[in-house]
């Protein structure tokens, strides 16, 4: 693989999750070992309640794992804090979500500034690049709307610039084109794309859409919380 | 965030309406109760503050004049103007008289005093005159209004008919007002005329309060009690607030718990309606301080709003209030407004830090459903 002589931005290490209710259990992730690297979109394919979305939680430090281990920028998150946790996700992570999880009140430009502000940015620095973000996503006219105001691709758009405000190196994407029609939903596709190549972010997408196997760099297809190398070449070959 | 605070109250704009209502009547009704305290105290003991006296003489074992009986008699202030140390005892008798008015009675404390001395009378005349004969009377503003008496209008006190001259403000002690008449005129009214409740004593030049109290009190021993100005003054107050404050205190308390439940209550609510907003701030890396920030920054917002509505509408009612129910003695200072705001804020803060408890419950992964 041409990206194993750079350092991992994820490292999982034999991750499994279990959860129990009552007397039953439900192995929603099991044994995953993964690395990402900068500048890797990863996608991470499978059916509903395969265990995606709960990789994705383990990864970002959501939820702690019943076995294995999660590194984040060479670090085991399990000796993060809470508030190391809190300044990892708001410095070094972004998110995107299936549902954007705009803040309703808050205009895009606000919406963006607010993340900055996290982390101690200055109002003016946080306006000026939230502005530039705008800018590069091509958005900038959407400044002074609020998300009500924005159709469902604008709202995603907005909510990549969301996480990209602080400068993160990797950015975990839930289904980011499940609520979008199909030309917005190929544009949010074009744009992690762009993100991952011309920024070196590294990408982990978890979602249906097939389209995605076409920019990702690697798919892994999951099921019942397991990756099967073999489904997901047979995807890959089947959308190339 | 002060934006973001102030967008989420207003999405629910009737809400708002309510919940500013709600604190601002609790406000109105911390002002009016620290309003009418002061009135109450003012009227209470203004009779007593304005009668600068060295020395205020009672019975034996009497400490006030407003919930305890004093009786001496004229001979004692006889005796107590012979001494060297004295240069004048003004007496003053009070009494629980009533009042007929058209059929009905109504209670005064009758204040009978000796306008030629000028010690005893009413601390200030806002309309007509002072008594000057026994068949005059001065009556408390609130009681004039309330039982529509005005100057030269006659007022019946058992088998007399006196006539009103003056009118008198700082007398009204909510529960009952002040009426002044002459000391003989009081005497006469009891049928005992050498009775008298307390004397106002005036050292004489060249001696200090100090030496004449010691003098008095070595004649008169075992007969009566010499309190200097301030601790009578001070007594009577203390008499007044035992009397008034558990029940001021009783409606503060529950108007602070109401305040602090109604904004708790906001609070609580708008964090839950909040929660994915809050679900979302957490899981993109927000600080649980910058959370928090944001529920006090509500919580001052919607106490700021409720003061200023508070108080634009807390003048008007007093005056409605002091035109419909006079005898309801309300005085207003600013020291009393800063006070409030004061304790508004520390509420808002308290509600804050009780509703911002919801937040831990709110988890990150939330955003994920």
């Amino acid at each position: 693989m041409k990206t194993n002589n750079r350092f991992p931005i994820v490292q999982l290490e034999n991750l499994s999750k279990t959860f129990r209710q009552n007397d039953h259990f439900t192995n929603a992730v099991c044994d995953v070992s993964l690395q990402v690297y900068p500048g890797e979109l990863i996608l991470l394919l499978g059916p509903s309640g395969s265990g995606k979305t709960t990789l994705l939680t383990l990864i970002a430090g959501f939820i702690q794992p019943s076995a294995g281990k999660v590194r984040l920028f060479g670090q085991d998150l399990q000796t993060y804090g809470k508030r190391d946790l809190q300044k990892l996700r708001a410095g070094k992570v972004g998110f995107v979500f299936q549902n954007f999880l705009l803040i309703d009140a808050l205009s895009v430009l606000q919406n963006i500034v607010l993340v900055q502000e996290f982390l101690g940015t200055s109002r003016s620095a946080a306006k000026k690049k939230a502005l530039a973000l705008l800018a590069q996503l091509d958005i900038a006219k959407l400044a002074g709307r609020f998300p009500k105001q924005l159709s469902q691709g604008e709202k995603q758009r907005v909510a990549i610039a969301r996480a990209l405000a602080n400068n993160a190196g990797l950015i975990i994407a839930d289904e980011p084109t499940a609520n979008l029609e199909s030309t917005q939903g190929f544009e949010i596709i074009q744009l992690l794309h762009r993100l991952t190549k011309s920024h070196g972010k590294s990408v982990i997408v978890a979602s249906h859409d097939q389209r995605m196997i076409s920019v990702a760099d690697r798919v892994l297809y999951i099921e019942d919380g397991a990756i099967r190398p073999g489904k997901a070449s047979a995807q890959m070959s089947l959308q190339r | 965030m002060f934006q973001y605070a102030f967008h989420t109250l207003k999405k629910q704009p009737q809400r708002l309406l309510f919940t500013v209502g709600g604190i601002a009547l609790c406000i109105v009704l911390m002002l009016f109760l620290l309003a009418i305290y002061r009135g109450v105290k003012d009227g209470s003991v203004e009779f007593i503050r304005e009668n600068r006296a060295d020395f205020w003489i009672l019975q034996r074992n009497a400490w006030n004049i407003l919930r305890g009986s004093s009786l001496l008699s004229t001979g004692h202030g006889m005796l107590i103007e012979d001494l060297d140390g004295v240069d004048s005892a003004a007496p003053i008798l009070l009494l629980l008289s009533g009042i007929e008015k058209e059929g009905e009675m109504t209670t005064v404390f009758l204040t009978g005093f000796q306008p030629e001395r000028g010690a005893g009378g009413p601390p200030h005349i806002v309309e007509g005159r002072n008594v000057e004969s026994d068949e005059e009377i001065v009556l408390d503003k609130a009681f004039a209004q309330k039982y529509d008496y005005q100057l030269r209008d006659p007022v019946h006190i058992q088998d007399d008919t006196l006539t009103v001259v003056g009118i008198s403000s700082g007398t009204n002690a909510l529960v009952i007002q002040y009426a002044f008449v002459t000391l003989k005129r009081a005497q006469a009214l009891i049928r005992f005329p050498n009775i008298v409740t307390c004397f106002v004593v005036q050292v004489a030049d060249g001696y200090s309060p100090e030496q004449s109290a010691a003098e008095i009190r070595e004649e008169m021993a075992g007969m009566i009690e010499v309190y200097d100005h301030q601790t009578f003054l001070d007594n009577n107050i203390r008499e007044m607030e035992a009397g008034f404050l558990p029940f001021i205190s009783t409606i503060a308390i529950i108007g602070i718990i109401v305040l602090t439940a109604i904004l708790s209550l906001l609070l609580s609510i708008n964090i839950l309606e909040q929660r994915q907003d809050f679900a979302v701030l957490k899981a993109i890396g927000s600080p649980l301080r910058f959370l928090r920030r944001l529920i006090v920054s509500q919580a001052l917002m919607l106490a700021a709003i409720s003061t200023l509505a508070a108080l634009l509408s807390f003048f008007p009612m007093i005056a409605l209030i002091e035109t419909m129910v006079p005898e309801v003695s309300v005085i207003s200072t600013p020291a009393q407004i800063i006070a409030v705001i004061l304790a508004v804020a520390i509420l808002s803060l308290l509600s804050a830090g009780i509703s911002m408890r919801r937040i831990r419950h709110i988890y990150p992964l939330e955003a994920f459903a």
